[in-house]
């Protein structure tokens, strides 16, 4: 019992913020545990990035509690938070000409490894996210796919190598630019991530890659937490008619037996031309 | 090409090679103007006398106030997370000059202007005139998704327009005396070195270094975006709060000693980003030898040109900006249409 709650490394209270007078996040109950990956899903709006700036200490919460590591999140010192949770927002905007190489090292700034260390752990990182290629490329000059995947190096360069402490890693939607090729990247390399003890949570678009990479899936609803379980409990026919308002069938991959979800309809109706007139 | 060799030279090596330029300009500085000064034959009297009271503390005021503008062009850029954050440009300089103004018309009557207190009350005027121009430009131009160039102009010339009629007002209530020292320096001039400016301006210079020590790495982190540079352990706030001081500081002491010096912060750190990268570590120490050294060459060709008369410094480094700045906004245009 103990066990279960020592392995539990991120915990998430009550959850609730307002925006404006506006409730947009209330009663949410979350946890991740170590080496686990969690799939964030929901339609536009219902709270995914609300949720995910929340726990990364940047919004203000006005009710409930998170806890990382068992320590509450406003009692962790600045620089431990920034070695163990590293965040990745959805959209970065940088003007400067810096390398690639140099916006990935930038990511060591919390740390103080030596500069040996630091080009070492770069190296391997963009290796890792077959990026090796752009390291010495200016990043402003870059495709928005290739930009994305640099930040993706520089926060898991971030909590890269061995360390005491726990570590988190939160995406937000992490793959909205990549190509194929990248996306199957992603759901690798979350997975190699978990073998190393790293915890994902990251926000997706895509049900299948949520089916296909995430150990449990939330589903975000209104600002609710509508679901939260494995793929097999969550993304279910009715589930995606309720939240999402589209009509679904299952189809299962012959070798490996992965499950997918096709679209078969909208729920709504669009307005026909004789309707709007 | 350049995707191969982004970088022309290292900064460490830039450093050096800036550091060894330096003495030279000012050698030059010093030696050209409307009299030769010959090293050759030994110096008469009389050349003595220009060379120590006049030549001399010009050509090191204008590289102490070259340095400043250039490193407070530099963390201003890093504050806006934007290259064309300019101090004259977003209406920083112009705030600093109403500061100084009203320093003057207000503080005439208790303290010499000439002496070191008068100076340095100008030089605290303009620095509280700074430090709410940029407070004011920030607050209204940056959010989490970055800083909107259109507005941060835009709020520049807000500034400056009612900085020019604030100037317009207090010119109105000064008497003759003042209203020759307030337009004079409101050009941007130089010709009013001597020795208290030398000195006032290298301590104010010496403080703004100290407060610049260690705020390379974060500004490198502040580049990424705000919340990007708190998820790096940065105390996004302080830091915040410390550049807008050091740019205040830093464009208050060239106001004070020196006037409105347009565009120097803003090509040197742009010359030093395309030389040897954005990396503030050598980028802050780099821009303020260039910045020296372009402010020299920028007086002495001031000096020389219409010899025996002079023009003010800021006539010079602004057709010098001008040009540069256009071709930047274009280049920012192109990239992101």
């Amino acid at each position: 019992m103990n066990q279960a709650i020592k392995k539990c490394l991120l915990q998430v209270q009550n959850l609730g913020v307002n925006i404006g007078g506006c409730e947009v996040l209330s009663g949410i109950d979350l946890d991740i545990r170590v080496g686990e990956v969690v799939a964030l899903v929901g339609p536009n709006g219902s709270g995914k990035t609300t949720l995910i700036k929340t726990l990364a200490g940047e919004q203000r919460l006005d009710q409930g509690e998170i806890f990382l590591h068992e320590k509450h999140l406003n009692n962790w010192p600045v620089r431990d938070l920034a070695r163990s949770l590293a965040v990745l927002p959805q959209k970065s905007v940088l003007d400067f000409p810096f390398t690639a190489r140099e916006v990935v090292g930038l990511a060591r700034t919390p740390h103080d490894t030596g500069r040996k260390v630091d080009a070492r752990i770069v190296s391997e990182v963009l290796d890792y996210l077959d990026a090796a290629y752009l390291a010495d490329r200016l990043y402003p000059r870059l495709s928005g796919g290739e930009q994305q995947r640099i930040q993706l190096a520089r926060v898991l360069a971030q909590i890269w190598g061995e360390q005491e402490l726990p570590r988190l890693l939160i995406l937000d939607e992490p793959s909205s630019y990549f190509d194929l090729a990248h996306q199957q990247m992603l759901v690798e390399l979350v997975a190699r991530l978990a073998d190393r003890g790293i915890a994902v949570l990251m926000s997706l678009h895509d049900i299948n890659m949520a089916m296909a990479c995430a150990d449990r899936i939330a589903v975000l609803c209104a600002g609710r937490l509508q679901a939260f379980g494995t793929a097999q409990e969550v993304i279910t026919t009715e589930m995606l008619r309720s939240v999402f308002a589209v009509n679904t069938n299952f189809v299962s991959e012959p070798e490996s037996g992965q499950r997918f979800m096709a679209l078969s309809g909208s729920v709504r109706h669009l307005p026909l031309e004789s309707d709007v007139e | 090409m350049t995707a191969l060799r982004p970088r022309l030279i290292g900064g460490a090596k830039l450093i050096v090679l800036l550091t060894l330029l330096c003495p030279l300009v000012l050698v030059f500085g010093v030696l050209l103007g409307p009299t030769g000064l010959s090293v050759l034959d030994g110096f008469s009297a009389q050349e003595l006398m220009i060379f120590r009271e006049i030549r001399l503390p010009r050509v090191l005021l204008s590289a102490l106030i070259g340095a400043v503008l250039a490193m407070s062009g530099a963390v201003l850029q890093g504050l806006f997370r934007n290259p064309l954050a300019d101090p004259s440009l977003i209406g920083i300089s112009a705030g600093a000059s109403v500061g100084a103004s009203a320093a003057i018309l207000f503080g005439m009557g208790w303290l010499s202007l000439w002496g070191l207190g008068g100076l340095s009350m100008v030089a605290f005027g303009a620095f509280v005139g700074g430090a709410l121009a940029v407070m004011l430009v920030y607050s209204l131009s940056t959010s989490s998704e970055g800083t909107s160039v259109t507005t941060m102009l835009l709020v520049g010339i807000a500034i400056s327009a009612l900085a020019a009629a604030s100037n317009n007002l207090m010119s109105l209530m000064a008497d003759n005396e003042m209203l020759r020292r307030m337009s004079l320096w409101q050009m941007g001039n130089l010709d009013l070195a001597n020795w208290s400016r030398v000195l006032l301006a290298a301590l104010m210079l010496g403080v703004f270094l100290l407060l610049l020590r260690n705020q390379a790495a974060s500004l490198n982190a502040f580049l990424l975006g705000e919340s990007e540079a708190r998820h790096l352990g940065i105390a996004v706030n302080g830091v915040k709060r410390r550049l807008i001081f050091l740019t205040a500081l830093g464009v208050g002491i060239a106001t004070a000693m020196a006037g409105t010096i347009a565009f120097v912060g803003l090509i040197v750190p742009h010359l030093v980003r395309l030389i040897s990268g954005p990396d503030h570590r050598t980028l802050i120490p780099a821009s303020g030898l260039l910045g020296a050294i372009l402010l020299v060459l920028a007086d002495t060709l001031a000096r020389v040109v219409l010899a025996p008369a002079e023009l003010p410094v800021g006539v010079v480094t602004a057709f010098l900006g001008v040009p540069f700045f256009i071709y930047l906004l274009r280049q920012q245009r192109v990239r992101r249409p």
